[in-house]
């Protein structure tokens, strides 16, 4: 436990000082203009929670993909693998900590939207459902860590990593419906859809903004939950495999 | 028992690539054991075998078969015990996190291996004095030079304070002055009663600190030697070069007792390489007597000692 | 230019050839990059099943294909990065002649890339959402916008050799405003004066409006002033660009910031 939050800890420290950890905070005031620009020009004030939820969730999945994917890339690159497995402490538990630090710090990207949004076009947003909400955003970050730690795997096992990373991004935004909803989608695309727990976040972080009593709320969250349980044990299976090939094969290594 | 021990240790790999599935025999029944408390050197030059060996002891590799042990516990069954056992610092400048300060890079390790929390804040201080970073901890190790991070790495490997310590080429790429404090810190740990195992293509280095150096080459344990024997092979096996000499002279070098070969070199120069103990020292005074002021000298390379003193397995093991 | 610059470039531009080469595969950039591009389009096309139906869809995928053909060449700027990594940027620097050949020559495969991406995602798409216009005007357009970046992605680069951390972020901040106010998903007249007139001395703004009318209507002396403008643009951007090298080399000289490899 307290080796966890020592790396959760430590990859704070590590992230703050990167100045690519920032560029998800970054890149997101242009895009909530795209997205508020689109909505004003047609006139649709009640598309503006799409407007702002898309941002969010679009910038939290980047940054699990590309911080959080290089979280043990960085560790290869410094010679660390072979010392974090000589370590005492499951590899698995060190680098999900720190893929949720990364995750964490991309919260940030929620005020950053919501302060674009009242600056550039005085927007108010009122939430019906505070208590859905931030479920939802909570079991979201988490599922989003466990994904992370999948595409952090990846980046090892997989030599076409770069290219891997870079389609694992908008297939799984636009399946992910977060602007336009899944069911506006064509049908054949729906089920591969509901398989991305995306859908399921965003959906229900959009009714949680426009309606009191949002249906089915709990089962829809244990969808999230579940699709999420499922990403972290993908991605620690992933670690195993990786610290197979270093200890069994030696295909893997740096020293 | 001793500190560390292995039994017939062997490492197979499968290599991949153009002659795939061939396999590359790393280890090759490897039996060898480091007293506690002493500074065991394993000797041998680039692709012997030395870093697959450190990685199965500190658990990284497995073994294909055999045994290796610390302090009685197996290293593939008893893994996690194991592991609290040793500290493993290898060279170059990777194992640290660069943008993090000195203090940061220790104090995760620190929690990592389940330093007990005040203890591990008294820990980090003192090894950052030990290793001479006091000025610099608050400092980005991207802003360390290769000493420096060296010195850290060997830090950061006793944060735990282990009873053994497995060095992989640690001095590889230091400057001298640099090269020298470091194995001064080692000497310095194994008269606190650390045993060390250290991994090495530098003859002078294991020469210098190691109280008893196992040479390997190819996968194989050749003989495990006291550093004095070092010495002596590599005083015996020293090469004078001389300049411009003329036939007569050469003639007369040549004969002097202990003379194994006669060698020309680019430039003019001429090497004699003996292989008595102060058969070099003769041929230089010889020279320089002739008038052939022109003369440097060198120490063989562990090659060179290989091929003279293993070649034909002449010695005693 | 003289025949030692062209020649500089030309050498170059084989790196950047190699380089391009030797991150992909066919498979990969299949199944990889011409995935996640084709993705990003419908992205933002699919908003229009949302709002302003299939004339809005059109209009966003226009505008995103162009928007791809930029893309490439504004990526200089992380190049460099990747080339100070490389630890070849000081030996770049001590060379004799000025880099920005150097780096002119590199990138400019990228103009090459974007144009022929952009179109392959285009001729994917374009039949599946209904396309219907002078399709065959398209590459001109794109060579337009691609030549409109590429001053921007140099100046960019030469930024980036100076401050390396933020290569990567100041790419994205500039291509993803650019994206949002250029005129890709909806007209710049919707923003702001000041907005307008930043947007009409940055790439991008006039070769998708010249790319529109040329899809549209077909060839036209305002479709060709508009892309007049892009080409020029990105002249002028070059220009600083070449200023930034200038500069860059000086001030690295004078502060030490480029190090040898250790």
């Amino acid at each position: 436990m307290r080796a966890a939050a020592a790396a959760f800890r430590m990859q704070l420290s590590l992230a703050v000082r990167t100045p690519n950890y920032w560029m998800v905070v970054i890149s997101t005031p242009p895009q909530v203009v795209l997205f508020l620009s689109v909505v004003d020009v047609f006139d649709r004030p009640d598309l503006v929670t799409n407007a702002l939820m898309a941002p969010i969730l679009m910038n939290m999945w980047s940054a699990s993909l590309w911080t959080g994917g290089a979280v043990m890339r960085d560790d290869r690159w410094l010679g660390l693998l072979e010392i974090h497995a000589a370590s005492p402490q499951p590899y698995g538990l060190i680098v999900a900590s720190r893929v949720a630090a990364v995750i964490l710090l991309s919260l940030l990207v929620i005020p950053v939207t919501l302060l674009t949004a009242v600056l550039t076009y005085g927007v108010d947003v009122e939430v019906r459902n505070w208590e859905i909400l931030t479920s939802t955003l909570t079991v979201t970050a988490l599922a989003i860590v466990g994904t992370g730690i999948v595409f952090s795997s990846m980046t090892i096992l997989s030599r076409a990593a770069v290219t891997f990373q870079a389609a694992a991004s908008y297939p799984f935004l636009l399946l992910g419906g977060v602007f336009v909803p899944l069911e506006l989608l064509p049908e054949w695309v729906r089920p591969f859809g509901r398989l991305v727990f995306l859908s399921w976040s965003s959906d229900l972080m959009r009714d949680s903004v426009t309606e009191l009593v949002v249906e089915n709320a709990l089962a829809r969250l244990a969808v999230v939950v579940v699709l999420g349980l499922l990403g972290f044990a993908a991605g620690l299976w992933l670690i195993r495999v990786i610290l197979d090939k270093v200890r069994g094969t030696g295909e893997i290594s740096t020293i | 028992m001793g500190a560390v021990e292995t039994f017939d240790l062997r490492r197979e790999f499968r290599t991949s690539g153009l002659r795939r599935g061939e396999t590359v025999v790393a280890l090759q029944d490897v039996s060898l054991d480091v007293e506690e408390g002493e500074i065991h050197g394993l000797l041998g030059p680039n692709g012997a075998g030395k870093t697959t060996l450190i990685k199965i002891l500190s658990t990284v590799l497995l073994p294909t078969s055999g045994r290796a042990e610390i302090f009685g516990y197996d290293v593939t069954e008893s893994t996690k015990t194991v592991r609290k056992l040793f500290g493993l610092v290898f060279g170059g400048d990777r194992g640290l996190y660069t943008r993090l300060t000195a203090r940061q890079n220790l104090d995760y390790w620190a929690a990592l291996y389940e330093v007990p929390t005040q203890q591990a804040k008294e820990t980090v201080e003192r090894l950052i004095h030990l290793v001479g970073l006091d000025g610099r901890a608050e400092d980005r190790v991207e802003t360390f030079s290769r000493g420096m991070r060296q010195r850290l790495h060997l830090a950061r490997g006793l944060v735990a304070d282990p009873p053994v310590l497995f060095l992989d080429e640690p001095t590889v790429g230091l400057d001298p002055v640099a090269s020298l404090d470091f194995r001064g810190m080692v000497t310095g740990l194994r008269d606190e009663g650390k045993t060390i195992f250290i991994a090495t293509h530098d003859m002078a280095e294991a020469e210098a600190i190691c109280d008893r150096v196992t040479l390997i080459d190819h996968g194989e344990i050749l003989a495990t030697e006291s550093p004095r024997t070092l010495g002596a092979w590599i005083s015996a096996f020293e090469w004078v070069e001389v300049l411009g000499l003329d036939i007569e002279t050469r003639d007369i070098l040549e004969a002097v007792p202990g003379v194994a070969s006669v060698a020309d070199q680019p430039g003019g120069w001429v090497r004699f390489q003996p292989e008595r103990e102060d058969a070099s020292a003769e041929i230089l005074q010889l020279a320089l007597n002739h008038g052939f002021a022109s003369v440097r000298t060198g120490y063989p390379s562990l090659e060179e000692v290989y091929l003279r003193t293993m070649g034909d397995r002449g010695m005693e093991v | 230019m003289t025949a030692g610059t062209l020649r500089i470039v030309q050498k170059a531009s084989r790196v950047g050839l190699e380089d391009v080469r030797a991150q992909y595969t066919w498979k990969s950039w299949l199944f990889g990059w011409i995935a996640r591009v084709t993705a990003q389009v419908l992205f933002f096309a699919a908003m229009g099943l949302m709002v302003g139906g299939p004339e809005f869809i059109l209009f966003a995928f226009v505008g995103n294909i162009c928007a791809m053909a930029a893309l490439m060449p504004q990526g200089a700027g992380p190049d460099t990065a990747w080339e100070r990594g490389l630890g070849t940027l000081p030996l770049l620097v001590a060379a004799p002649r000025s880099m920005l050949p150097v780096f002119a020559g590199r990138c400019s495969f990228y103009i090459v890339q974007g144009v022929a991406e952009a179109s392959f995602v285009f001729a994917l798409l374009a039949p599946f959402l209904g396309f219907t216009g002078h399709w065959w005007w398209l590459p001109v357009g794109l060579l337009a916008l691609g030549l409109g970046s590429y001053g921007l992605g140099l100046f960019l680069a030469s930024i980036n050799i100076r401050r390396p951390r933020i290569g990567n972020i100041l790419f994205n901040l500039v291509f993803y405003t650019l994206v949002a106010i250029a005129g890709v998903n909806v007209p710049t007249e919707v923003f702001p004066e000041t907005v307008q007139r930043v947007v009409n001395v940055l790439p991008m703004h006039h070769g998708i409006l010249g790319t529109r009318s040329l899809l549209s209507d077909g060839p036209s002396s305002g479709a060709f002033a508009e892309l007049g403008l892009e080409i020029a643009i990105g002249l002028g951007w070059f220009v600083i660009a070449m200023l930034g090298f200038r500069l860059f080399s000086e001030g690295g000289r004078r502060d030490g910031s480029i190090d040898l490899a250790e």
